[in-house]
């Protein structure tokens, strides 16, 4: 066991001097090429909205949260990391151009990173941005977090100040099954599994948001800035007519002395943060699943890609309509660009193969053209193989989709692509989809777009996602509005029709957009194409801190 | 098994004459509280009206000169003779769009076939031609998930056009959109569910999954079709010419591709097949109920009070307050009901009971839930869960009590421990909402969030994180900080309407048609249908065996 801490520290630890936020762009040049060009402006424009968002809710807030001696959420999350480590921030761009006001990062900072050698989860409220209510994507990314901390069997850290629901857009944010309630549901079945549940209370935590130290495994709270109650002074006045204080009220006095919701007392942030990485040091095995399986099989040896992974900058295209070799991104993500192909010369237009990243095993497959029937069939039988073997499969998408007409039908395309989504959907290995390109239509699912849960899903900046392109869209809606037109007896002119179909067009342009995606949490983050080896790595570690079920598959349509 | 089957039949076999469709709205009784719920009980029946009309005269018109039978038409030619249909999320849509959208575009609900319960899904083509808006796609999940949850095997009558184009970001790109249906058909067959796809119309782009992804499926001749690209966009990428039957038809399909199973050579006779395919099934996918067989009473009594009574017991101004006794005695066996803890936490109700001979726990709201009623109530939900006894929960909550002495005796404690057991709880758990569902109760007493295998309102409920005047006051406070923070002034007339804007949105908002358009709940029910609608309910439920419950950290 302490061969493969060390091990994976080698992964998760560094000089310290080693980039650590890895969804940062980095300031690093592109190479200048004519499609090294294009990139190097998406990759500005990413770093600029990065940016952004790390700013939080701007000066004044920040201003206004430093004279109430808080840390910032991704100060405090800094404190808690072991030094050194990486920190996969997930979701990073929620909510961009999603309201009428800015909601930086979602209200909330999510991420992966390790506490005394312990990969944990973090979900941390960010005052500044609304005073840390949660608006709909703010519970979208809490528990997209939290879906991923079961997956991976993570401990999760709450670093918990929030006001609660944003009341405005309570329809939005209360009823439903995946809204502010679920949050502990989560918790309560998390914690059913032995998943520890840790809540650091910073700031306030009022009404629903009481029930995160409540329903925690551990909580602990900061003398002064935390606070819990069902509900605040003013709203306790309005209910029963008792005037009383904040800190009486709800305090860490009455929680962690009277009241026992809370376990440990803290007398500022930095004791209640190293009170947390004590938390996380008394775990030891608790929620760990034994790695029979997957320990015998990481070759810690592991050589680095003979390519320069800076290269994955310039090898795809913005122009989605060119196509380039799949082979040339696997090249540059795997242990010593080794690469054992299976099925080369069948079903071409997907490339499907065994590797390894960072010593562990992996079945990659990664389009090269549409799907045709030999294609889904190969993907199928490949991913077959590697459920068998418990080989965790990583998914590089650019894909258009499934090929049409009268002889694919006849051909039973429809079948073929069942069969692939059907192994897709049922595979229980790890899995980690790469948008390096496009993912349109049915493409999306048989290569595991987020409706067939990925454990992580990632885009680069060029990737773009819709249920076909535009111009395809365009040409179908305008063809039923004509329909439509010529049964009511109207005469639809050239240039209307036209209009109509330009409208189409830039509404399917904007919503295929990555940052679109992202902002919707459709994703897990917008990546750097350089950063994609140590992405898929982490994630990979990540998820295999659960055991390998054993995958049973439904009926294949033969 | 043929008893179980035989005294299962009692519950969902009528003489013909008794109502099969659960959730329209009956006449109802006239008294002071009878006459404002009668008004709310018309409204219902109107807007179900509508709902039944589908996508109008002309679309149905329309529909009929192609020789197909509208959705629920196809439906009760598949269903047992008299029996029930449990039709879910029938408002589905309401008042969502610009333009209407009956029922969702798609009718779902639970009923038999050869006497096993199964789940339909059947898509209206005179509605957007069955093309999938957002919540048309999110009514069929929820079907899906009820049919997972409850091992039903899945009938899906496909007539669809695939997403709706316009909509695509909301319908196709994230986790719960449109290719999530054949991720649940994959993982369901996996389950060992049975899934069936009777194809009636067109099923064009993602629509030819469902077929695919059917363990059967069966292809009415002309009208069935199965493209994943149909004859314009066909000729549009490859130039091809073709026709939509010489594409797609059930010829092709059923003769050279293999992706359909069944030849039919029209509706009635696809749809005579897709009985015979349920009636092969024989234990496919069913559990055997060691645990529950051996518990069901089979000689059950009516309760000794009427059911109708039920419409006029609640009223429809929430803050008048009622006995939840006075519904439980109207909806148990005998109206028998063993009171657990009775003394004690009062402002809960618990205790044991039978529905239609099944054993369950009640947990019904009698005021908001102190420090006691919620430890009460986590401790019944242990007792249940320890001896496989399904959960109803009779919901009329505003929530937790506040205030420092409440704080300090752990308030936020104790309700944890409660939502803790109802979130692990495994057994089932069928939740009704008979007036307010407000804040953390909501939680706390098994809502939307916390999965219960049903959750169906009253049409007096209402559903919101606080009342109206509570959030106006909250809103109102932050806003006057703000406003003083910047220097600006704020009026008294300007606080009061922006009060007034806060308590209109959350009244609107709060209402059982906004919940029911969006997929919150099941459907609205007549509150004289509480019984049986509890009953089919369980009885879905516990086609699955019970698995046993483990709880997280209970904070003490």
């Amino acid at each position: 066991m302490f061969g493969l801490i060390g091990r994976k520290a080698s992964l998760l630890g560094g000089s310290g001097r080693r980039r650590r936020w890895l969804s940062f762009a980095a300031a690093a040049a592109a190479t200048t090429t004519t499609n090294g060009g294009a990139m190097e402006e998406l990759l500005s424009q990413l770093q600029s909205h990065v940016q952004k968002a790390l700013a939080g809710g701007g000066p004044e807030a920040v201003k206004r949260n430093t004279s109430r001696n808080k840390f910032l959420p991704r100060e405090r999350i800094d404190r808690l990391l072991d030094p050194g480590s990486s920190f996969l921030e997930l979701s990073q761009l929620a909510g961009h151009y999603l309201y009428e006001e800015p909601l930086p990062s979602g209200g909330v900072v999510t991420g992966i990173g390790p506490v005394h050698g312990r990969l944990c989860m973090f979900v941390a409220n960010d005052p500044t941005v609304k005073g840390g209510t949660y608006y709909p994507i703010t519970v979208k990314k809490h528990l997209r977090a939290q879906e991923i901390a079961a997956q991976c069997k993570l401990p999760c850290i709450y670093l918990v100040d929030s006001g609660g629901a944003f009341l405005p857009k309570q329809a939005e944010v209360f009823p439903d099954r995946e809204n502010f309630g679920r949050i502990f549901y989560n918790q309560a079945v998390m914690s059913a599994q032995g998943i520890p549940q840790i809540a650091l209370v910073l700031g306030s935590c009022t009404a629903g948001g009481a029930y995160i130290p409540a329903m925690a495994d551990e909580s602990v709270m900061v003398k002064g800035n935390g606070t819990i109650f069902l509900a605040g002074p003013p709203l306790v006045k309005a209910a029963t007519g008792e005037e009383v204080s904040a800190e009486d009220l709800g305090g860490a006095t009455v929680h962690c002395k009277t009241s026992g919701v809370s376990d440990y007392f803290a007398q500022d942030e930095l004791h209640a943060l190293a009170l947390g990485r004590n938390i996380i040091k008394n775990l030891h095995m608790a929620g760990k699943d034994v790695l029979a399986n997957g320990l015998q099989n990481i070759n810690y040896e592991y050589k680095e890609p003979l390519y320069d992974v800076n290269e994955l900058r310039s090898i795809a295209p913005t122009d989605l309509k060119q196509q380039f070799d799949i082979r040339s991104v696997i090249d540059r993500i795997v242990d010593g660009s080794e690469f054992d192909e299976f099925k080369k010369l069948y079903g071409t237009t997907l490339v499907t193969g065994f590797a390894r990243i960072f010593g562990q095993p992996v079945g990659i497959i990664g389009n090269n053209g549409i799907l045709f029937n030999e294609s889904a069939l190969k993907g199928a039988h490949f991913i077959e193989l590697c459920t068998q073997r418990n080989i965790p499969l990583v998914f590089l998408q650019n894909i258009t989709g499934f090929m049409v007409g009268s002889r694919s039908e006849a051909n039973g395309i429809a079948k073929s692509g069942a069969k692939m989504v059907m192994a897709v959907s049922c595979a229980k290995v790890p899995k980690v989809t790469i948008m390096v390109g496009g993912s349109f239509g049915a493409g999306n699912y048989a290569m595991c777009g987020r409706a067939y849960s990925p454990n992580f899903l990632f885009l680069w900046p060029n990737a773009r996602i819709s249920v076909m392109g535009g111009a395809q869209a365009a040409g179908v809606l305008a063809q039923i509005e004509k329909g439509n037109k010529k049964r009511q007896g109207i005469q639809w002119s050239k240039e209307e029709e036209d209009k109509f179909k330009g409208k189409v067009v830039e509404a399917y342009e904007r919503e295929a957009s990555p940052y679109y995606s992202t902002a919707r949490l459709w994703d897990d983050g917008i990546i750097d194409p350089a950063d994609t080896r140590k992405v898929i790595g982490l994630s990979i570690s990540a998820s295999l801190n659960r055991d390998i079920q054993n995958t049973k598959y439904g009926v294949f349509r033969m």
